[in-house]
């Protein structure tokens, strides 16, 4: 029997870690690499789905959707409000939800669970759920305003001037559990005995909250920001689910633009490029966050 | 009788608006699934149906809707997506909890990169792949898709779990000659339930929910998961929502029933380690 000097590295750990490194690695690298490629050429979809990639033309994909597109500053602009709005509407929602659920009562572990409802449902069901809520004919909400006395008249909240805001009250409806759900986390983290001292020393609820609970709270902030920046921005569901990004482009974010890029124009190589401008955006933003909160 | 606090009072409000808040619109389309299509459409809302009926429900598994169907389709790439997940990050989480592996911290960002990935930067790369293979239009492409979503968040979850686990229980199977994939077989993964509880769980609900993948890789009637035939619907035929309602409602309940009990006894669980800290 051969012996050796220095024992061979077992393949085992290769074994268990392995696979699942190699589904994901291929499933996401190889495909996003090429997607970069792709954007680089002119390829469009054909009824073949073999012949995939088009001749090569450079940066003239990028060229075209920053200075010739019409739409393009529309979207980055509404993305940017997209993004914004969410995380500020949930943030604060999702403040108060964490605040009531971290009050101690009978029913605190239900609540909390019921509370994660919008985050858990299919987002199908969510954008039936408030259209219908909020449809101009028989929807209960714009019934419920009538009576009192609110809105005369149906409003169109899909329509030019409120899309924006609805789309995003409902994503944020959905993202809120999310938001309340780091914040409890966060909550619990504080010492209990630090409010006890400022009361014994007099300070309001008030002061304890902006003394005590919001500098605990910062990295929380941050973590909030970050992730529902992430989570936020390149999410197609709802607002295809409610307006498609329409009317027009009144609420066209980036990921719907690139699905009406790629299936409606036929233009693979159009979406390709706008998929790779979200990724450098959220990239850059990740860097930056992690630089400047040294996350 | 106790003065109510002003604390006490704002807690119960925010209890109530928290309830109404996550729960109305389910709640809503719950009942609304259970009414005529003339009360529906009434002039007053009701908030319990004044007549309750079962049409709708008939409608959706009869009628030319065979939503049974779609059901069948999505459960079969939640079984998929669950097997392959269970068993892909039960493997990498122990071998990244127990083994010394040169850059382990760069393969766990790695998989934590893949898990915030937005979806709708992958889209055109997965079609890409998709295509490539020729399997669009096929369930395999959604149970070979998702896995890339569950498979990081799994192998965290179970990571952490196994790492809390005592080495003295898995060194003393060692010493008697048990290999390591017998002891995750026979001593970790027996004790692990609820921590298998929440992977199953997790990749039940997400592959039962998502719809952009499944909305852009299937093109058949026939192949269409539950979320992409309820989209379908609203956009094809006039809009009947007693219908749609009844299919959203069915879309919801399994997540509600597998996710709730879990949930809370989490939430359970937290109160209880926050109780022991404080």
């Amino acid at each position: 029997m051969k012996t050796k000097r220095r024992p061979r590295p077992s393949l085992l750990p290769l074994f268990f870690v392995g696979p699942a490194i190699a589904w994901v690695a291929c499933l996401m690298f190889f495909p996003l690499t090429w997607t970069v490629w792709v954007s680089f050429t002119k390829t469009v979809m054909t009824e073949k789905s073999t012949e995939l990639v088009g001749p090569f033309i450079g940066l003239s994909n990028y060229y075209e959707l920053i200075f010739n597109d019409p739409n393009f500053p529309i979207i980055l602009w509404n993305s940017l409000t997209w993004t914004l709005g969410n995380i500020a509407l949930s943030g604060a929602i999702g403040l108060a939800i964490a605040l009531i659920l971290n009050e101690k009562f009978r029913g605190q572990s239900m609540m909390r669970a019921l509370m994660l409802t919008p985050w858990v449902i299919p987002s199908v069901a969510t954008t039936i759920s408030w259209r219908f809520m909020l449809n101009s004919e028989v929807g209960v909400i714009q019934k419920i305003m009538l009576a009192l006395g609110l809105a005369p008249e149906p409003m169109a909240f899909f329509g030019h001037d409120y899309g924006m805001f609805t789309v995003i009250f409902l994503n944020a409806w959905r993202f809120t559990p999310f938001v309340a759900l780091s914040y409890i986390s966060g909550l619990e983290s504080i010492p209990k005995d630090l409010y006890e001292a400022a009361e014994v020393d007099g300070a309001s609820s008030f002061q304890r909250f902006r003394s005590i609970t919001l500098p605990y709270l910062k990295p929380t902030f941050a973590v909030i920001g970050l992730i529902g920046v992430l989570l936020t921005y390149g999410y197609f569901d709802v607002v295809w689910l409610t307006t498609k990004g329409g009317p027009g482009t009144a609420t066209m974010i980036p990921p719907v633009y690139v699905w009406l890029s790629a299936f409606y124009e036929f233009s693979l190589s159009k979406a390709a490029s706008i998929s790779v401008i979200m990724a450098t955006i959220l990239l850059a933003f990740t860097f930056l966050c992690r630089k400047f909160l040294f996350k | 009788m106790k003065k109510l606090s002003t604390r006490r009072l704002l807690t119960i409000i925010g209890i109530v608006f928290i309830a109404i808040y996550s729960l109305f619109p389910v709640y809503w389309i719950g009942i609304t699934s259970f009414k005529p299509a003339r009360e529906i459409a009434g002039f007053t809302p009701t908030f319990i149906p004044m007549q309750a009926t079962l049409t709708h429900y008939v409608n959706l598994f009869g009628g030319e809707y065979y939503f049974q169907q779609y059901i069948v389709n999505s459960i079969i790439v939640a079984v998929g997506v669950v097997l392959i997940t269970l068993i892909f990050s039960t493997l990498a989480g122990y071998g990244l909890a127990r083994f010394k592996l040169r850059g382990k911290n760069r393969l766990s960002d790695l998989l934590l990169f893949a898990y915030v990935t937005p979806p709708g930067v992958l889209l055109v790369p997965f079609f890409l792949m998709i295509s490539w293979l020729n399997i669009l239009n096929t369930l395999g492409s959604l149970i070979l898709v998702y896995p890339a979503f569950t498979i990081p968040f799994a192998t965290w979850l179970l990571r952490s779990h196994f790492e809390q686990f005592p080495p003295e229980l898995e060194e003393a199977a060692m010493v008697d000659g048990v290999g390591r994939l017998g002891i995750l077989r026979r001593i970790v993964l027996p004790l692990s339930g609820p921590c298998l509880a929440v992977v199953v769980a997790y990749s039940l609900i997400s592959s039962w929910t998502e719809y952009m993948f499944a909305f852009t890789f299937m093109r058949s009637e026939t192949l269409k998961t539950v979320p992409v035939a309820l989209a379908h619907s609203i956009t094809v035929y006039h809009v009947d929502w007693g219908l749609l309602t009844a299919g959203a409602f069915i879309a919801v309940i399994p997540v509600l029933i597998i996710f709730l009990p879990m949930a809370r006894q989490m939430m359970k669980g937290w109160e209880i380690g926050a109780a022991l800290k404080g």
